[in-house]
């Protein structure tokens, strides 16, 4: 008789869990139609160039551009309906749009051609640039176009689950920026297929960008409830909560959501908490917060699913001073792909960003640049197109820091020494290509390809965290968890024998310790190693389920049963524990017959 | 209504001002009748109870950036009233209403005297060009600090995660020391203020026909 092992995916291989719920969010969205301004530029007459108005050439502008959000009950602080509303902020219009601050819009053009891409074209700055300098003139009624119509709910139509933060969250007046990790439980009764997401901040002023994560085991709801029900804060998740397979799950004011394409929806399983990560920027005034998340239901059961290669050098070191510091990663595509989106992430002090494809032969295809990264404006861009990258490809990322006194955004003031970490005062180095294989089951080479890349940067991070600091137990755990998943089991052990040794209190060096041991059916001291966790965390179910797999193992049923039922009376929804658990009584039923 | 020396007022941004400085030829009389309290009232804040600076902040019911400073603006308010400095608000945008304005102090939790000024003449004796700003006058009329509240704001949209330099707490703190103020004027980030349209002044002249003359209502 053999029961299944307890796994406890890290936070770099977090995905180990959830290979195989996966997909993309895609589903074209219409491109307005463009008016190409160059013609009205021409002057009338020599010397003399047409005077713009507002009805003719900048209301076509504005209305496609800033009116989504300049709109009552939108994110944006006032309104762009009408020429009176432009008129009297015109100057501020002409500056934010001459500096590219609005739109808000990262990417540059011509490095990848997205959807919804809010930026505006030079010739539509220079038209309302022209248009405040010449005296913004209203101009004939009769050009004025009709204003869009907007949905003034849900973008994609009426959502067949929706879950709300139950009570709003109260963001103070004033202050640092915030980030609040709400979890909230999913009411689902059966397994379902998601084609779609839709978010809605609950408060357009403060929210400035959320994520959208699943987390199907308890840790994130037992660390709200722990810390600050029904949340807890910062920018670092619980290892199990995750984006549901392949998705980037993102929201920012502007972004429109769309369906995944038929066939390509997600699993959302049972017993599972929505775990939400809001960015909040104090407006002056206390607020209340209370976002939702709308779900949409697919009939079709996924045929194909998406991967997210997620380049994150760990290795970022950044010297007080530096105002060019590079940091960069590479991988080498094993299948055929079409690159569906990417997404950029760093904190405050990375200024430049490229994202490129070298094809096999040697031409580079730029598929993102941001010049001037603000982190306030973050968000995930999606391919107008779908970009074909067959094997062979070569993956990179290129960013750029200043650590410079000189970047006005540098949260150290004097600048010091920046590495890697989830604090905003830390930094991080991410670009995440979320890709669909050519042929589906070829993703699991993608997968076994990609996580051997992660590991491998994650055991040379950690290898420098170690001789910066031999005591460092984390840091051996992480290394080990890379050998494992490498295959180097050795290595793997010594790097857990290592972190008991450092730090016999650390409950998750003698769990990984334990979880290797058990895999080599060395019983006896996976056991030691088990209760040493037991008795340093007496919550932590997935210690007990394994004592009672070992105890199965070993024959001794009684025992087994007793740590199943201990694990499930801290974790009822243990499915590992309470599958195993079926399996001792059924044992033991036949062995009493 | 004349306004003289408001050139002089604007200080080159290397030049100190000696506070408390001489009457550079304002005359603190100069007749404001465009300046209205919330009901309605002319109001110059120059002639009210005697103070050692007039101080006022420039700001907007829809300006997020202004929004953001009201924390701030309160903060300096609790700590510089009590020392003889007149802290005015000053919503110049001639369509914001007073219910609007009340709304929006008490949003916001503010606890100032509030001031239209729908004609801007606080926006050109001051020489304001957006909001936030802060514009301190000595009480003979002489203006000797205007620009921003602090640096958080670096241009529309980018800003500091701290502010480095408390320009405004460092002026009235000067003035308070009888020293001289560093910097008399500083770049303010923040929502434009519209110049005038003959709509304003159209509205801004039928708001205030048959203004009365009066005391400030209490704001709580």
């Amino acid at each position: 008789m053999k029961g299944k092992t307890n796994d406890r995916p890290d936070r770099e291989f977090r995905w180990l869990a959830f290979v195989l719920s996966l997909t993309l969010s895609a589903g074209a969205t219409a491109q307005p139609a463009q008016t190409n301004l160059s013609e009205t530029h021409a002057p009338s007459a020599p010397g003399q160039p047409q005077k713009l108005s507002f009805n003719k050439e900048i209301a076509p502008i504005v209305f496609e551009h800033c009116s989504m959000c300049h709109r009552p009950g939108q994110a944006a602080p006032f309104s762009l309906l009408s020429y009176t509303d432009v008129k009297k902020r015109a100057r501020q219009v002409a500056e934010v749009t001459g500096k590219r601050f609005m739109p808000p819009w990262l990417p540059e053009k011509g490095y990848g051609e997205f959807a919804g891409d809010r930026s505006l074209r030079p010739d539509q700055i220079e038209a309302i640039r022209r248009w405040v300098a010449d005296g913004a003139e209203e101009g004939a009624a009769a050009d004025l176009p009709p204003l869009p119509r907007w949905t003034e709910d849900w973008m994609l139509g009426k959502p067949d689950l929706i879950v709300k933060l139950p009570q709003p969250y109260s963001l103070a007046p004033e202050g640092k920026d915030v980030y609040r990790d709400v979890v909230v439980p999913i009411p689902t009764t059966e397994r379902k297929i998601i084609k779609g997401v839709e978010f809605l901040p609950g408060n357009w002023k403060v929210l400035h960008h959320a994520f959208i994560n699943i987390d199907p085991t308890r840790v994130s709801r037992r660390l709200a409830e722990k810390e600050n029900p029904p949340g807890f804060n910062g920018m670092a998740l619980p290892e199990t909560a995750v984006m549901p397979g392949g998705q980037t799950l993102g929201w920012q004011p502007g972004k429109v959501p769309s369906f995944s394409p038929e066939g390509l929806g997600w699993v959302l399983e049972t017993n599972t908490d929505l775990v939400l990560q809001l960015h909040l920027h104090p407006s002056g005034k206390p607020e209340l917060v209370q976002p939702a998340v709308a779900f949409y239901f697919a009939q079709t059961a996924p045929t194909n699913s998406a991967f997210r290669i997620n380049l994150n050098p760990l290795l970022i070191d950044i010297p007080a001073g530096q105002s060019d510091y590079v940091i960069e990663d590479k991988y080498l595509l094993p299948i055929d792909v079409d690159l569906l989106s990417v997404y950029p992430h760093a904190h405050y002090i990375a200024r430049r960003m490229e994202g490129y494809a070298l094809l096999a032969d040697g031409r580079r295809q730029d598929l993102l640049l941001i010049k001037d990264w603000d982190f306030n404006w973050q968000g995930d861009y999606r391919y107008a197109k779908p970009i074909f990258l067959p094997r062979g490809t070569t993956l990179g990322m290129r960013f750029t820091y200043d650590n410079s006194a000189g970047n006005v955004r540098n949260p150290n003031h004097p600048p010091r020494r920046v590495k890697y970490g989830l604090q905003t005062t830390d930094e991080m180095a991410e670009l995440w290509f979320q890709v669909l294989p050519r042929i589906p089951y070829e993703r699991a080479l993608l997968a076994q390809g990609f996580f051997g890349h992660l590991a491998e940067g994650t055991i040379a991070y950690n290898e420098a965290v170690i001789q910066e600091n031999p005591n460092d137990a984390e840091a051996h755990v992480k290394v080990g968890r890379g050998r494992l998943f490498l295959g180097q089991m050795p290595a793997a052990l010594e790097q857990f024998r290592a972190a008991v040794k450092t730090d016999p209190k650390y409950d998750k060096g003698w769990y990984d310790l334990g979880f290797l041991l058990l895999n080599q059916q060395h019983f006896d001291e996976a056991r030691d190693a088990f209760e040493h966790v037991v008795k340093l965390n007496p919550d932590d179910y997935q210690a007990l389920g394994n004592l009672g797999n070992i105890y199965m193992q070993k024959g001794d049923l009684n025992q087994a049963e007793a740590n199943f039922r201990a694990a499930l009376r801290l974790n009822p929804d243990d499915r590992v524990a309470r599958g195993n658990l079926d399996l001792v009584l059924t044992a033991k039923a036949k062995a009493g017959k | 209504m004349v306004i003289i020396g408001l050139s002089a007022c604007r200080s080159v941004e290397t030049e100190t001002v000696k506070a408390p400085a001489t009457n550079a030829g304002m005359n603190p009389g100069t007749s404001l009748p465009g300046v209205v309290d919330l009901t309605g009232h002319s109001v110059n804040p120059f002639q009210m109870a005697p103070a050692r600076a007039v101080l006022f902040i420039f700001v907007r019911t829809d300006c997020p950036v202004a929004n953001r400073y009201a924390p701030e603006i309160e903060r300096l308010y609790r700590r510089f009233a009590p020392r003889d400095i007149a802290c005015w608000l000053v919503y110049p945008d001639a369509d914001t209403t007073p219910e609007e304005i009340r709304r929006h102090l008490h949003d916001y939790r503010l606890s100032l005297k509030a001031l239209r000024d729908p004609r801007h003449e606080l926006v050109k004796r001051a020489g304001v060009s957006v909001t936030p700003e802060a514009a301190l006058f000595l009480p003979e009329g002489v203006e000797v600090y205007h620009g921003r509240i602090d640096d958080r704001c670096i241009e529309f949209g980018k800003e500091r995660p701290e502010p480095t330099q408390h320009d405004l707490e460092d002026a009235l703190t000067a003035v308070l020391q009888g020293k001289p103020i560093a910097r008399a004027s500083t770049p303010a980030v923040g929502c434009y203020i519209p110049e005038l349209s003959l709509h304003d002044q159209a509205k801004s002249e039928g708001d205030n026909s048959g203004h009365k003359t009066g005391e400030t209502e209490p704001q709580k």
